[in-house]
């Protein structure tokens, strides 16, 4: 199960790295018509960051292609083996080779780029996610939009919330758990609602299987909006301050 | 031994079976025939546990292990497999998953299936004989096997029919078929369980089935019995009765006829359109 979702996981990278194509037609562009003089380091740095973007996002929505596609949900769940081993089997490889690609564009690019580490994750977990209920790549990438679009919002409240409490940290260690904290405050409700619905998942189709996703979902997503209502603004005014 | 207990199952908002009770024996060959729709299918996919049911319990012999399904052989009617892959890569997934040490492809040979090719690319035939070999690797302890069989051509259905019985002389395996009814299992087949409206209608041993189920040819409806089904013919019709009761045969103006299994089944299915 681990080599075939390694090669999936492999498959979906090398499909990701296409964007990289951009980068000598960026630059041949530049150089030809626009003249822009914007440094090519920039537009590296920029095909990079992108390359992990689609890759972390790409590899969480597709988790469930080849069942999709090949109709094999029903070979799959005939088998002798756990949800759980399923989903290890199905994530560890994707999120190894997001790790790897995000450590080596920290090689390429500079340590800048660690500050958004939280965030590759967060994108590849919301697509995980999300990949039970949405079939469609691009489906799947306006609902991380939404994740990604809350994401800062959350940030900015746990700062002001743990300020509050008084937690007093060094700055790069508050950045982290400030982030860390919005990632789960996003991500938990999401990963119980997938876990609960994967485990329970059966050959019906999906449709008639979601009630469970949908119940935690949708109060989150009022609670995240209730969340965010009611803390934000103080937040900024608290941020601002400082 | 396969226990359902109680199952309840539904696909939506269409109740299935409500309060399903059925226990095979380990080593019985059962068949299991109806009208579709009634859930055969789903039957065989509850006891292969890739549908779950909503209330009630499954239950195996405890000597199957804590996952039954490792010595479940499950050939549905969807033929389901990982299509994109290769011979190759489909069998080094199955030995990986059910940690086998080799792979007996003389069935994929016999059959002219390449190890290169592609699952996808592969006849109805030739995916039903994969998938079984795929099934026979594993040294199945129960075997369900959907109406798949009657969509491939006479030379693969024999392939197919004769690793079956292979199986059941080699070793002790529970069977469940639905609508598998030729000639060349009717010997193998211990009991029929007929499902009617996500009940069983009818469940009896062959022997007994074959004593309680005749084909009367005869001009004259035989009212005081119990007509499944009847085939009309100008001159004649074929009334075939159930529950056939001996003592009444005086009574019967015409030739009464055994049936074989393939009848017995057609004469259910036809009951059932009456």
């Amino acid at each position: 199960m681990l080599k075939k979702e390694c090669f999936e996981a492999i498959k979906k990278l090398l499909e990701s790295l296409l964007i990289l194509v951009v980068i000598p037609l960026a630059i041949v562009w530049d150089k030809l018509v626009a003249h822009s003089g914007w440094p090519y380091a920039d537009v590296f740095q920029a095909g990079c960051i992108a390359t992990l973007v689609i890759y972390a996002i790409y590899a969480g929505a597709t988790i469930f292609q080849p069942e999709r596609k090949d109709k094999a949900f029903e070979y799959l769940f005939s088998l002798p083996l756990t949800r759980s081993r399923i989903v290890m089997a199905k994530v560890l490889p994707r999120f190894v080779i997001l790790e790897m690609l995000f450590l080596l564009s920290v090689v390429l690019i500079g340590p800048g780029v660690l500050a958004s580490g939280i965030i590759f994750i967060l994108l590849f977990f919301g697509a995980v996610s999300l990949s039970i209920a949405v079939n469609s790549v691009i489906l799947n990438l306006i609902g991380v939009s939404f994740i990604f679009g809350a994401f800062q919002p959350c940030c900015n409240i746990m700062s002001f919330l743990l300020g509050k409490l008084g937690v007093n940290f060094p700055n790069d260690l508050a950045f982290i758990c400030v982030q860390i904290c919005a990632a789960l405050i996003l991500l938990v409700p999401l990963w119980l609602a997938f876990w609960l619905t994967f485990k329970k998942l059966d050959v019906r189709p999906i449709r008639l299987q979601m009630n469970t996703y949908y119940f935690i979902l949708l109060p989150s997503l009022a609670g995240l909006v209730a969340f965010i209502l009611l803390f934000y603004r103080k937040a900024m005014y608290w941020i601002m301050a400082r | 031994m396969i226990e359902l207990d109680e199952v309840s199952f539904n696909y939506g908002k269409k109740m299935v079976f409500k309060n399903f009770n059925l226990r095979i024996p380990h080593g019985q060959v059962c068949l299991i025939t109806g009208i579709n729709g009634v859930g055969k299918s789903t039957l065989l996919r509850l006891i292969a546990g890739v549908l779950r049911p909503a209330k009630g319990e499954i239950r195996f012999d405890p000597d199957m292990g804590v996952d039954p399904r490792a010595k479940i052989g499950f050939i549905s009617d969807a033929l389901s497999l990982y299509d994109s892959l290769t011979i190759t890569q489909a069998i080094d997934f199955h030995k990986s998953v059910y940690t086998l040490p080799s792979f007996d492809d003389s069935l994929i040979r016999h059959t002219k299936i390449g190890r290169d090719q592609k699952i996808k690319e592969l006849s109805t035939g030739q995916r039903t004989i994969f998938h079984l070999s795929l099934v026979l690797s594993i040294e199945p302890e129960i075997l369900l096997i959907d109406e798949i069989i009657h969509s491939i051509d006479a030379y693969l259905r024999k392939i197919f029919l004769e690793q079956i019985v292979q199986l059941l002389i080699k070793r002790s395996v529970t069977v469940v078929m639905v609508n598998v009814n030729f000639h060349d299992i009717e010997h193998l087949v211990e009991r029929v369980i007929l499902l009617k409206s996500g009940k069983i209608a009818v469940d009896e041993k062959i022997e007994e089935l074959k004593t309680k189920i005749k084909k009367i040819i005869s001009g004259n409806r035989p009212e005081f019995m119990n007509i499944l089904s009847q085939i009309d013919y100008s001159d004649h019709s074929e009334f075939y009765v159930y529950p056939y009761m001996d003592d009444l045969k005086e009574k019967i103006d015409g030739e009464i006829v055994d049936l074989n299994l393939t009848e017995i089944v057609s004469a259910f299915i036809g009951g059932e359109y009456a």
